[in-house]
């Protein structure tokens, strides 16, 4: 298999501790945690439950204002994630738009917008469905907004693979670059909050529903909803006046953690969902050295893109470890493995 | 309300004009293109506002395109059509 | 820009679309000239579908929940091309298999019925959200054969079809994986219906792509998946090829989340990349299978591109037998594509009488010979992406 170093020279943050680097850092500093709480109703009555909820109104930052006059909660984030990293790697201008690829993994998609157009469809007899509401529900509407937002006309991908997405989508960001269809690829993990999922999360967990995110407890449900956007400006090797470090391998497999090496730090996906536990149980077992960030971001399918981004971080700002293996499972076993080395040091 | 006052209020809420206010569309003032900028995408959300708001029906945009010129024809297109 | 000029084996074929339930049947109609247009009554209107026949649906495919519906369309199709490509169960288990998998209905969580008891505040089972967690496509098809490769379900709106298999080409190039089972698959929902409609890009007549009095697009459901290979199990099973894949390009037009960009710049830009990857000029391509929705935008667009790109090159849009499959539109049309290339013809455009003097651009009328090795199939999705699969025929 052919592996290439993938340079991260630019990250952008939005999740419920803030936007970029720095909130980040003051939060991992400080103490992660919930920052908002949605309520959801419930057979006896209305419940309110933590959640890591996202601020999107800096978007105005970024985009023209023509252009976020459709533009829903969703791909609103997408634009913060992507302008952040851009921002974060000194807006190189070297870079033609058209050979920019992007890569958005998404678990849910547009959920709100979805079922806003939904609702379009309901009321009113049924006869006013939203065309705006309907552009705007699938999952590619995010990319769309983004590419006209960056004038953008390189490739473009929307996956959708759950826990998997991340892992997934980057396999393809590599392959763009290995192949020279582009010359940076911005990837991005994007997923948002709604009243329906807030609702779903409920029945699913609400009996069990804590408050905090305990990712080592492996018996006990102690996820909490997480949402947000997790940026990565991606080049080849030896290509990118700012780095991070490098993704140096991108693995996708089912045979549990004998593809893992157990001597090196793991990031575990481990975000307080008992579905997966068991899998990472085993793995803990073994690791000489494990880390978790769901505590600062909250519980997301696309959480392996903010546990990268994070490590990323924390290497630089001297809080982690400088060689990480990012381990994300899925609740069929499928198991996402990105290894990273950060700092300056070349390989 | 009048017809017009109410399409320009709606134009203004249902197709998320933030820092428009109805006051500042003029009766005549071309809704596309140049002018209030609508596209492609809101001629169709209008379709579905004047059906919402007024209970008339624009059944494709042949009909429609001429009726979108202004807001006094497309005032003039739903006052010919209402209660029928 | 360097590319790789490498061609991935496509060793097997599956779909099922209403033009027909096997690959054998779709060529059958689509050479025979006829559609089965079926009608759905939406309000006052009724609107043509193009939706499978009941004999062609998969086993149990009415009896479990519908938003699994989209994951049974893509295990038929991939079986169809597995049995073809004459990979059995245990030779897919000692390979490391991927899957790409393009839809658009099949990643959506728009239960409409468990979602108007939600809003009535009648506080719902959560079973079918349960339902939804298990109907990924591209999962349902590597757990129905057991694969422990990656998965990828594409979701670019109506281009994830041709993307999924691009992708699943490279991944199998680089040595991600020996094998890969790609395409797309999507199936008719009202809710889906619904935004079409209200989009005033749906046609109340059978949908005429090309034609001057064209009024938009009918929708369709279905599969198309192949197989991609490496060379090296190819040659190391025996295997037979129908086809390379030789080129995929990718852009986005960046210009409107529902209108395509009018001048096509952007499909040129995916052309081109396409062409470039299979190491082609334009006038090597022999056909081309057109995405040909039979919306006045989409077919303005293509209409003005391919004469400008490929002058003389003949081309025509199948849209007019299978609907408009959305996610799976790329999946069946690469199938189409290949099996073009093998029967050495391609199908009339059906729909299209009188040309449109706003663009140069004339389908062909009648079914028409191939006399080359090149296909080439585009897709232009709803929200500006569009992709280009180039296809050489085996054994010429």
């Amino acid at each position: 298999m052919t592996e290439m170093p993938l340079v991260i020279s630019g990250i952008g943050l939005a999740g419920g501790f803030g936007l970029g680097r720095e909130a980040l850092v003051d939060r991992m500093n400080t103490g992660g945690g919930p920052n908002g709480m949605v309520s959801v109703k419930t057979e006896s009555g209305e419940r309110r439950l933590p959640a890591y909820q996202v601020d999107v109104s800096e978007v105005i930052r970024f985009s023209p204002r023509g252009a976020l006059r459709r533009m829903n909660r969703y791909a609103k984030m997408a634009v913060l994630g992507a302008s952040l990293a851009l921002e974060d790697a000194g807006w190189d201008t070297t870079l033609k738009r058209n050979d920019v690829g992007l890569v958005i993994a998404s678990g849910y998609g547009a959920s709100e917008s979805t079922f806003d157009f939904l609702d379009s469809m309901i009321v009113d007899g049924g006869s006013c469905p939203s065309p705006t509401l309907f552009s705007n529900s699938v999952h590619s509407s995010a990319a769309s907004h983004l590419s006209i937002v960056l004038q953008s006309g390189g490739p473009c991908l929307t996956v959708s693979q759950f826990e998997m997405s991340p892992v997934s989508g980057l396999l393809t960001a590599r392959q763009w670059l290995l192949e020279g269809r582009v010359e940076a690829v911005l990837f991005g993990a994007v997923d948002e909050i709604c009243p329906v999922l807030s609702y779903c999360y409920d029945r699913f967990f609400g009996a069990d529903a804590c408050g905090a995110i305990e990712p080592f407890t492996w018996d006990k449900q102690t996820a909490v909803m997480g949402e947000g956007a997790a940026f990565l400006l991606l080049k080849p090797a030896g290509d990118a006046s700012k780095s991070y470090g490098c993704i140096d391998s991108i693995r996708w497999t089912r045979s549990r953690e004998e593809a893992i090496s157990a001597d090196c730090n793991l990031v575990l996906g481990a975000d307080g969902h008992t579905c997966y536990g068991r899998f990472y149980r085993r793995l803990s077992k073994r690791a000489a050295n494990r880390t978790s960030y769901a505590p600062l971001y909250g519980s997301l399918s696309g959480g392996q893109a903010f546990d990268v981004a994070i490590a990323a971080i924390a290497a630089a700002e001297g809080h982690g470890a400088e060689r990480i293996t990012s381990v994300k499972y899925d609740a069929r076993g499928s198991c996402g493995i990105i290894s990273c080395h950060f700092g300056s040091d070349p390989r | 309300m009048d017809i017009k006052q109410k399409l320009k209020q709606v134009i203004v809420e249902d197709l998320n004009f933030e820092d428009l206010t109805a006051e500042q569309i003029g009766d005549d003032e071309v809704l596309f293109g140049e002018g209030l900028g609508l596209d492609s995408l809101d001629a169709v959300e209008l379709v579905v506002v004047v059906k919402r708001h007024f209970g008339v029906e624009i059944k494709d945009m042949t009909e429609g395109r001429e009726a979108f010129a202004s807001i006094s024809s497309l005032a003039k297109f739903i006052e010919e059509r209402m209660g029928r | 820009m360097t590319r790789t000029g490498r061609a991935v084996p496509v060793t097997g074929l599956g779909c099922l679309s209403a033009a027909g339930g096997t690959v054998s049947e779709m060529t059958e109609t689509l050479f025979s000239g006829r559609r089965r247009v079926a009608w759905r009554v939406v309000g006052e209107d009724r609107y043509p579908v193009f939706e499978l026949d009941s004999g062609s649906v998969p086993v149990g495919y009415f009896e479990g929940p519908e938003c699994r519906r989209c994951g049974l369309l893509a295990v038929a199709a991939a079986e169809e091309a597995l049995a073809e490509a004459a990979l059995t169960g245990e030779q897919l288990q000692d390979r490391r298999v991927g899957v790409c998998m393009g839809t658009t209905v099949g990643s959506a969580m728009n239960n409409e019925a468990f979602y108007r008891e939600f809003r009535a505040g009648r506080m719902p089972g959560v079973e079918p959200i349960r339902q939804y967690l298990r109907a990924n496509p591209a999962a349902m098809v590597a757990e129905a054969f057991g694969l422990t490769g990656p998965c990828q379900t594409v979701t670019n709106a109506c281009s994830s079809g041709s993307v999924a298999i691009g992708h699943a080409a490279a991944w199998v190039s680089s040595g991600i994986c020996e094998i890969a089972i790609a395409g797309g698959s999507d199936m008719l929902c009202n809710v889906i219906h619904a935004g079409f409609l209200s989009l005033l890009i749906t046609d109340s007549d059978p949908c005429r792509p090309f034609d001057r009095d064209r009024r938009g697009l009918n929708l369709g459901e279905g599969a198309g998946v192949v197989v991609l290979e490496s060379e090296q199990s190819v040659r190391r099973r025996g295997a037979s090829i129908q086809a390379w894949l030789c080129g995929y390009g990718n852009s986005s037009d960046a210009y409107h989340i529902s209108a395509p960009e009018p001048t096509g710049q952007g499909l040129k830009r995916a052309l081109i990349q396409a062409l470039s990857e299979a190491r082609l000029k334009a006038d090597d391509i022999d056909f081309i299978n057109a995405h040909g929705t039979g919306t006045p935008e989409n077919d303005r667009v293509e209409g003005r591109v391919f004469p400008e790109m490929f002058p003389g090159v003949p081309f025509s849009s199948t849209k007019g037998f299978t609907g408009h499959a959305l996610g799976a539109a790329g999946g069946i049309e690469a199938v189409i594509t290949v099996l073009c290339l093998r029967e050495r013809r391609m199908p009339a455009n059906v729909g299209f009488e009188h040309a449109d003097p706003e663009f140069p651009g004339r389908p062909v009328r009648e079914n028409t010979p191939v006399p080359g090795s090149y296909g080439l199939s585009d897709s232009v999705a709803f929200g500006g992406n569009n992709a280009v699969l180039i296809f050489k025929g085996a054994g010429q």
